[in-house]
């Protein structure tokens, strides 16, 4: 009760304060305030919003650098949604996130877990699996490219040599699991060819995922180390005194839910940045083949820079721009009413 | 429930030794409590009779069995922590309820929908509802039972996990400094509830604490921690009445128990400041430093025809019903606390110079290295004669 009554007294007199002066918010005070938030506001303003909306309003028209720029309302949208190299864009965009996203997260939760479990060696594990976030993606995909070149590449050049292994042709035929090798992928591959890992339509947008993951997943694993040490010790304790043996239960009990904001956290990052994958596609495939791997921001990059149609790029801006803040929304609304419990 | 026994429990950490060789044997239904400064072990002796931490030497019992390599949810012990570590994202009724889905529903009797497939998960859930609701009905947390934790004060924060260990009926309770995170008053309050919980529980309580009044007012028996040892073990009385040790004499009791250097002369008499006593120590002690100590109950002020120890007045403490008189002795360093009725102290003002005195028998006397010796008292009454 007593915090009650000084609560409603500090409410009722607001408008003196001990000196019996008049409150701070004068008329002067707020022409100074505006004065002093100016600069911050103008650049804001300058570098972020006027450039969305100048996106917008390029987005309804057919500009392009040079030429004319004529008003054609949604025609530009209407081209997204009714084209088929646009709606490739887009499931392939969403094919990549949705494979991407859930597989690092969950590599990263385990490779986290597993670090923090271990008692020496802890430092060289995180070094190994951060080094791909560190080095340029773009290079990587370099390198990449090379390591499955279907000629020269060393991963066809490996599975080839195993067609005439007696041990690895049966394993990896699944001879030994009662299959038919010669039916087997790996068997007809041995007859035929191994994948063209980048130009073939069926595999190119696995590939680019399976790099998207192999870069990742390494972040993802330093901000759930970073979220693991938030978890209070005490609380393994208590779980194990209320009979909590196994250790499922006891991530199922604890970590999982302590883990609840990071994941959030850990999704959207990963959602964003594979909704920004570029370097990949502009260095290997370039959206191909048959745009199996057509990404919206190479999109953008194609239309606007490359082929000059700004109006349409800007309308393919202003969808990613969406679909990111939608993003961000979502987490913000899941944050507030999941996962955070205090 | 069920007695716990405690056989040379050592434990070190690298280098440090922390425990050395405690033995405690705690009675089936007793009310223990483990106290001492902070870093004296209290908190690892818990934690090792929970089995959260390994012995370095040494056995835990418990009701006759031995518990070495058992891990600590196969001890059936409930603790209460310091920090109460209730699961956050739980509700008060799943906080309390967890103990109890973990220890009568097996894995696949936990999954949510088990009760439409398996047949008697329905009955043992119907039971845990029934069992939680009779707790919270004793601690009073009824109306909060579907709040989440992190919405709920200290006080009932504290509550919760009070429940949480008393919804079962383990062998012992171990509370780890409980009430050290409520404010003074709610620490008062939840002191008596836990010895009233205590009796209608019956069960075995092990209670570590720093505060030795919570230690005085709630235990059946003290155990007094300093440095990693057991230094005295005894009712609350014994070990304010009758100290073996200046460091317990010096922990318990507030306001803390005076103390004054004396020297031994011949046969054994104590020289107190100056002058000679009636009090009489063993003769192998002669030319040592000893202490006396003093609680500020037993000073009082002397008979106008009685020989003292004169000293200033420097501090009244006025607490209502009584008055601590802070005396700094003259010609000394020291500063004497006096425990005085109000009627007493009337005309007692600031830098008055007062005459104190005390009765030989309530002298507590240790020796150089801080042990108590007996005394061997003269038949007169009065302790300072010049």
């Amino acid at each position: 009760m007593p915090e009650a009554t000084l609560s409603t007294v500090s409410r009722t007199s607001p408008s003196r304060n001990l000196m019996g002066k008049r409150p701070l918010f004068g008329q002067q005070h707020q022409t100074a305030a505006m004065w002093l938030s100016a600069p911050a506001i103008i650049l804001m303003l300058v570098l972020l919003v006027i450039p969305i909306l100048v996106a917008v309003f390029l987005s309804f028209t057919s500009y392009g650098l040079g030429g004319s720029m004529e008003w054609v309302g949604l025609e530009n949208y209407k081209r997204i949604f009714s084209h088929s190299s646009y709606q490739k864009m887009l499931s392939s965009t969403l094919t990549y996130v949705l494979i991407v996203v859930p597989i690092s997260t969950l590599l990263g939760l385990g490779a986290a877990l597993l670090i923090n479990s271990l008692r020496f060696g802890k430092d060289i594990y995180k070094t190994i699996y951060f080094l791909p976030v560190m080095a340029s993606l773009l290079a990587m995909a370099i390198v990449w490219e090379f390591t499955l070149h279907p000629t020269i590449g060393v991963i066809n050049d490996t599975l080839q040599q195993g067609c005439n292994s007696v041990f690895w042709y049966p394993f990896l035929s699944g001879e030994w699991y009662g299959n038919n090798p010669a039916t087997s992928w790996y068997g007809e591959s041995c007859n035929s060819n191994f994948p063209l890992w980048f130009g073939d339509k069926n595999y190119a947008i696995w590939t680019i995922s399976f790099i998207g993951i192999w870069q990742s997943f390494g972040f993802n694993m330093m901000l759930y180390l970073a979220g693991l040490t938030s978890v209070q010790r005490e609380l393994y304790n208590a779980a194990e005194m209320d009979g909590v043996n196994s250790a499922w239960s006891r991530f199922h009990l604890v970590t999982w839910p302590m883990l609840g904001p990071t994941t959030v956290f850990v999704i959207t990052i990963t959602m964003i940045r594979s909704f920004q994958i570029f370097d990949t596609v502009e260095a290997i495939t370039h959206g191909g083949p048959a745009k199996s791997t057509y990404m919206m921001l190479y999109a953008i990059y194609e239309k606007s820079v490359q082929q000059n149609i700004i109006g349409l790029g800007s309308a393919i801006t202003v969808l990613f721009l969406l679909m990111v803040m939608g993003l961000t929304v979502l987490q913000r609304w899941f944050i507030d009413r999941k996962v955070h419990y205090s | 429930m069920a007695e716990v026994e405690l056989q040379h429990i050592s434990k070190s950490f690298g280098d440090k030794k922390v425990l050395k060789g405690i033995n405690l044997k705690i009675q089936d239904g007793e009310f223990l409590t483990l106290v001492g400064p902070s870093g004296c072990g209290k908190s690892t002796l818990l934690r090792i009779i929970a089995g959260l931490e390994l012995q370095s030497d040494g056995k835990v019992e418990l009701a006759g069995k031995p518990m070495d390599g058992i891990r600590p949810s196969k001890r059936d012990l409930a603790m209460v922590f310091q920090s109460y570590a209730l699961y956050p994202h739980l509700s008060v009724f799943d906080n309390i309820a967890v103990p109890l889905r973990m220890r009568t529903l097996n894995k696949w009797q936990r999954l949510p929908m088990a009760r439409w497939f398996i047949p008697g998960v329905r009955q043992k859930q119907l039971q845990i509802i029934e069992q939680i609701k009779s707790t919270a009905e004793l601690l009073g947390l009824e109306s909060m039972l579907n709040s989440k934790p992190g919405k709920l004060s200290g006080g009932q924060r504290q509550r919760i996990a009070v429940g949480r260990a008393i919804v079962r009926s383990p062998k012992a309770f171990l509370f780890d400094e409980p009430l050290s995170n409520l404010d003074a008053k709610l620490r008062v309050h939840m002191r008596s509830e836990i010895t009233s919980l205590h009796e209608q529980l019956d069960a075995t309580f092990i209670y570590v604490t720093h505060d030795q009044v919570e230690a005085m007012t709630m235990s059946d028996r003290i155990a007094v921690m300093m440095d990693g040892e057991i230094i005295q073990l005894g009712t609350a009385t014994d070990v304010y009445d009758n100290p073996l040790d200046i460091r317990v004499a010096q922990f318990i009791g507030s306001p803390k128990i005076n103390l004054f250097t004396a020297t031994v002369e011949a046969e054994g008499y104590l020289n107190l400041h100056h002058s000679l006593s009636n009090i009489r120590v063993p003769e192998n002690l002669i030319g040592k430093k000893i202490t006396i100590g003093l609680r500020p109950e037993k000073v009082r002020l002397a008979t106008s025809n009685e020989y003292g120890i004169h000293g200033r007045v420097v501090l009244l403490e006025n607490l209502g019903s009584e008055i601590f008189v802070h005396i700094s002795i003259l010609d000394q360093e020291s500063i004497v606390v006096m425990r005085l009725s109000r009627e007493l102290a009337d005309d007692i003002e600031l830098k008055d110079v007062i005459t104190i005195a005390f009765c030989a028998s309530d002298a507590l006397v240790f020796d150089d290295k801080g042990k108590r010796i007996e005394l061997n008292l003269m038949p007169q009454k009065e302790a300072v004669n010049a």
